[in-house]
């Protein structure tokens, strides 16, 4: 695969990333159903519920892991992908890359928490969990940025000028 | 990309066209996720409805986002918001409504919330406890499109339809109508209780709801009445416990019917009265006022009017009037039969009877009396009557057969005797009462008829009496209940029959005493005034003198004087003997002692008097009572002797015994003439007389000895043994002489030891 064809896929994964992104912080990832009380929850909404049982520490775990770090590894994508081939901040970004790349290890945690939850929580008409479709768009979207990240190589920042 | 190659590419240079063609196939991934989200979101739009706001009371349980809105069972949409009205009285809740039930938008659909209700008339929205509290919704009859509704308090009683036909039926009280209490049109359900409330007027009121599909069977002129939950129906030979339906049982019912013809199909909203019963529903007639002069045993919303004994309507009130003092009656006839009551219709109270005629409303022993209506003639129709109560004994003086004698009956009481009452000879009805009167002296009087052919049978010493309804004699072994005749049963009547030789006929008018019973009646001997010690048992008409056992008289008077009392005592026909001088009578009382039982049928018959006649000649006015109870010692006057003591619980009548066997009797029981002393009269059977020697001992011998081991227990308690103890004695083998009456013994108070 050329450099080229890899600054495209990025790109392209990156974009449907964004796109995706909507959508999975908009529909619920999954309902909870606790004797006969109906939770269907977004990721915003779990976090709200997180927060107003008492477990502020778990909630902003998850509003890190969930919200802010998809974010901001599409964001940093998008800041590597606009600055390449230009010589500024070239450390940084190298920098600003590994990180991501070791982060993105443990992206997929939320995804599996919910498949096990929803695997385990069944309880019959006393509480089951279900998982929503905003959560395939949430994966969409761990995907994209796992996937861009693997693809857009650290020595393409040090490239001297950008592909065209 | 190596370096090599790349310049030669730069000079072609013309291969941008192609480059910029050959976009990446990276690019399509992008492009799928936005159609994905874009189909998304659109079809989130596109599932949606319109969205509404329902208006309830309160809305437990309802939460944004959360809640649902079913319809049918299925989920039709979503609550999205939850707020108050800014006057805080209601709680507006918003509903989006999905695509395919954005019909529910209209006109006529009911919004309700659905919660558990368990109650033991009903159980429902079970599923609410498992599922929390939801929005349900039924479909009205498609109404203009509407988005703002006002949610029902509770839930309705078909989920499903609206009702086709909501009526208000009302009723003074309906205590056990309630929420789904069933309807019935000839016994198949067809509807049921919505809601009872009270109206404007205070009126109590049943909102039914009857499904569509029975819709058409309310007819303007329907009629609606009240199940009971169970029914007990009674009549002549037949006692019918029915239950309409184990469901009614718990809920009680409504029913309806037509009884006249015609009527249109009832509109929703009609208002109907509920009847308390069907008889109640069938009489549908204007209400009639009928004024009777006693309205003993008319029940409201039970008696019934009949026509030709066949129910046609109903009494629904009585009340008295005070002004007039009669009762006035407000009945309801059937529809057929309302026309009929015209100004000359007769109604009758009638009650059981039992008269000479026959037997008369003998139905009503059980039912009830009911009112008889006899339809008038003529075409204009009344509302108010006179209405008239049937008599025990409808005999009138018209009966009276022309010829016929009449007789007077002075009497001290006639208790029930009515006009109409019959009057016995041998059985047969030879005469009745026409009149009841006072006479100037204001004694009761009754004037009897006889026809001609019967008033021979009266003899100038013909004796009347009153026969009353039953009569029960009771003698040792014998009951016997009796009545002269049925009509006596009910109501008694007068007998006379002749005592001894007949006299001559009684000549028409003639003046004649009514005694008491026939037992006086027939006691035709001159009075015999008796002297008793104690009258207690006695009572005058009651209490018998017997000789040998054959009733021989009666008593008819009790008379107290200062220091004696006096029973005065009449003979039947044949027994004037008795009244010889040297007759002696003795009073019969029940005794029960260890010695034996004495008198039991006195027990069931009353005390009665024992008769011994007297061998003297001539009658004697007055004499005194003996006694002894035992008939022997009354016959064989016995020897009398006297036992003295000190102080004796002995009584009089107590045994006299030799060796345990009685042999006479303690008669008297009085002081020694000098007043120190006790003096014990007993009357020694005469064949036991040579028994008594001079060297005889007496002694009390009342108390009980037992021996236990050595020790010997007496029990001094005559009571015990015997009412008023025994006494006796022993008469050693040699060396007593003979004894004359009236000799004087001590009365030991124990045994002696020498025996």
């Amino acid at each position: 695969m050329t450099d080229r064809q890899r600054m495209e896929w990025t790109k392209a994964l990156v974009v449907a990333g964004l796109i995706f992104y909507v959508p999975a912080n908009f529909l619920p990832v999954m309902t909870i159903t606790i004797t006969g009380d109906v939770e269907p929850l977004t990721i915003m909404g779990g976090v709200h519920e997180l927060a107003d049982s008492g477990l502020v520490p778990v909630a902003l775990l998850v509003f890190f892991a969930s919200i802010v770090i998809p974010f901001l590894k599409l964001a940093v994508m998008c800041w590597l992908l606009m600055l390449h081939g230009s010589d500024k901040a070239r450390h940084g970004r190298a920098k600003a890359f590994r990180i991501l790349h070791q982060i993105g290890t443990w992206s997929m945690i939320d995804i599996f928490l919910l498949s096990v939850l929803a695997a385990v929580g069944q309880l019959g008409i006393l509480a089951s969990v279900r998982a929503e479709p905003g959560v395939l768009f949430f994966a969409a979207v761990l995907l994209c940025t796992l996937f861009a990240a693997e693809l857009y190589q650290p020595r393409m920042i040090w490239r001297p000028q950008p592909v065209r | 990309m190596s370096a090599a190659s790349h310049p030669p590419e730069e000079v072609e240079g013309e291969i941008l066209p192609a480059k910029s063609g050959r976009i990446s196939w990276a690019w399509l991934f992008p492009l799928l996720a936005l159609t994905a989200t874009i189909w998304l979101f659109w079809n989130n739009w596109r599932t949606q409805g319109p969205e509404i706001t329902i208006q309830f009371a309160e809305a437990p349980g309802i939460q944004p986002g959360k809640t649902a809105l079913i319809y049918r069972g299925v989920q039709a949409g979503n609550v999205t918001d939850v707020r108050l009205d800014t006057d805080l009285d209601m709680v507006v809740v918003k509903v989006r409504l999905k695509a395919f039930a954005s019909e529910l938008a209209r006109e006529g659909t009911d919004f309700w919330v659905e919660q558990p209700i368990i109650s033991l008339r009903e159980i429902a929205g079970l599923e609410s406890i498992i599922q929390g509290n939801t929005i349900h919704a039924r479909i009205g009859h498609a109404g203009a499109p509407r988005t703002d509704f006002t949610g029902l308090a509770t839930a309705p009683l078909s989920p499903m339809d609206a009702p086709a036909l909501v009526l208000s039926l009302k009723a003074d009280s309906i205590p056990f109508l309630g929420r789904g209490t069933p309807v019935y049109h000839r016994g198949v359900r067809v509807g049921w209780v919505r809601d009872k409330l009270l109206d404007e007027a205070g009126r109590a009121t049943a909102q039914v709801v009857v499904e569509q599909s029975y819709a058409d069977r309310v007819k303007s002129n329907s009629r609606f009445w009240a199940l009971p939950a169970t029914e007990v129906a009674a009549s002549p030979g037949q006692l019918s416990l029915s239950i309409p339906a184990i469901e009614a049982l718990l809920y009680g019912g409504i029913e309806f019917a037509e009884f006249s013809p015609g009527g249109s199909e009832a509109a929703s909203g009609t208002e109907f009265e509920l009847f308390p019963n069907l008889a109640s529903a069938r009489a549908e007639g204007e209400p009639l006022e009928i004024t009777f002069p006693e309205a003993e045993g008319l029940r409201e919303g039970q008696t019934r009017v009949c026509y030709l004994g066949q129910p046609i309507g109903l009494l629904d009130h009585v009340e008295v009037d005070p002004g007039s003092g009669e009762a006035v009656a407000r009945v309801r006839l059937e529809a057929p039969f309302a026309s009929r009551a015209t100004a000359s219709s007769v109604f009758t109270v009638v009650r059981p009877s039992i008269s000479a005629q026959g037997i008369t409303g003998l139905e009503t022993i059980v039912t009830g009396p009911y009112i008889d209506f006899a339809p008038g003639g003529g075409n204009a129709p009344a509302t108010r009557f006179a209405g008239r109560v049937l008599r025990q004994i409808d005999w009138n003086l018209a009966d009276e057969q022309p010829g016929s004698v009449r007789f007077t009956l002075r009497g001290g009481s006639t208790p029930s005797l009515e006009p109409g009452a019959p009057v016995y000879h041998g059985g047969i009805v030879a005469g009745r009462v026409v009149e009841k009167r006072l006479d100037p002296k204001g004694l009761a009087e009754i004037v009897i008829s006889m026809p001609a052919g019967n008033a021979g049978a009266v003899k100038a010493n013909s004796r009347f009496w009153y026969v009353p309804a039953a009569s029960v004699a009771a003698g040792p072994g014998v009951l016997d209940v009796r009545f002269e005749g049925i009509a006596a049963l009910w109501q008694g009547g007068i007998g006379f029959d002749i005592f001894g030789t007949p006299a001559e006929t009684a000549l028409p008018g003639s003046t004649f005493d009514l005694h008491a019973s026939r037992r006086l009646a027939a006691a035709v001997s001159p009075p015999v005034r008796i002297e008793v010690f104690n009258a207690q048992g006695i009572l005058p008409g009651q209490t018998e003198l017997r000789y040998l056992g054959v009733p021989a008289g009666v008593v008819t008077g009790i008379q107290s004087s200062k220091d004696k009392i006096e029973a005065v005592v009449r003979f039947f026909e044949g027994f004037d003997f008795l009244r010889r001088k040297g007759s002696q009578f003795a009073i019969v009382r029940p005794e029960i002692s260890l010695q034996g039982v004495h008198g039991l049928e006195a027990l069931v018959s009353g005390v009665y008097f024992v008769c011994v006649a007297g061998s003297g000649d001539g009658y004697a006015g007055n004499f005194t009572v003996t006694t002894t109870t035992t008939p022997e010692l009354l016959e064989d006057t016995g020897f009398e002797i006297y036992l003295r003591s000190a102080a004796t619980p002995i009584g009089v009548g107590a045994p006299v015994l030799y060796n345990e066997t009685p042999v006479g009797e303690i008669t008297q029981k009085n002081l020694s003439p000098d007043g120190r002393q006790i003096r014990l009269t007993a009357r020694i059977n005469e064949s036991h007389r040579d028994l008594v020697r001079k060297n005889s001992v007496f002694w009390n011998a009342s108390s009980v000895e037992a021996r236990v081991g050595f020790l010997k227990i007496q029990i001094k308690a005559p009571s015990v043994v015997a009412p008023s103890g025994r006494v006796s004695f022993y008469t050693p083998d040699t060396g007593g002489t003979a004894v004359k009456e009236g000799s004087e013994f001590d009365l030991q108070d124990r045994r002696p030891r020498r025996f």
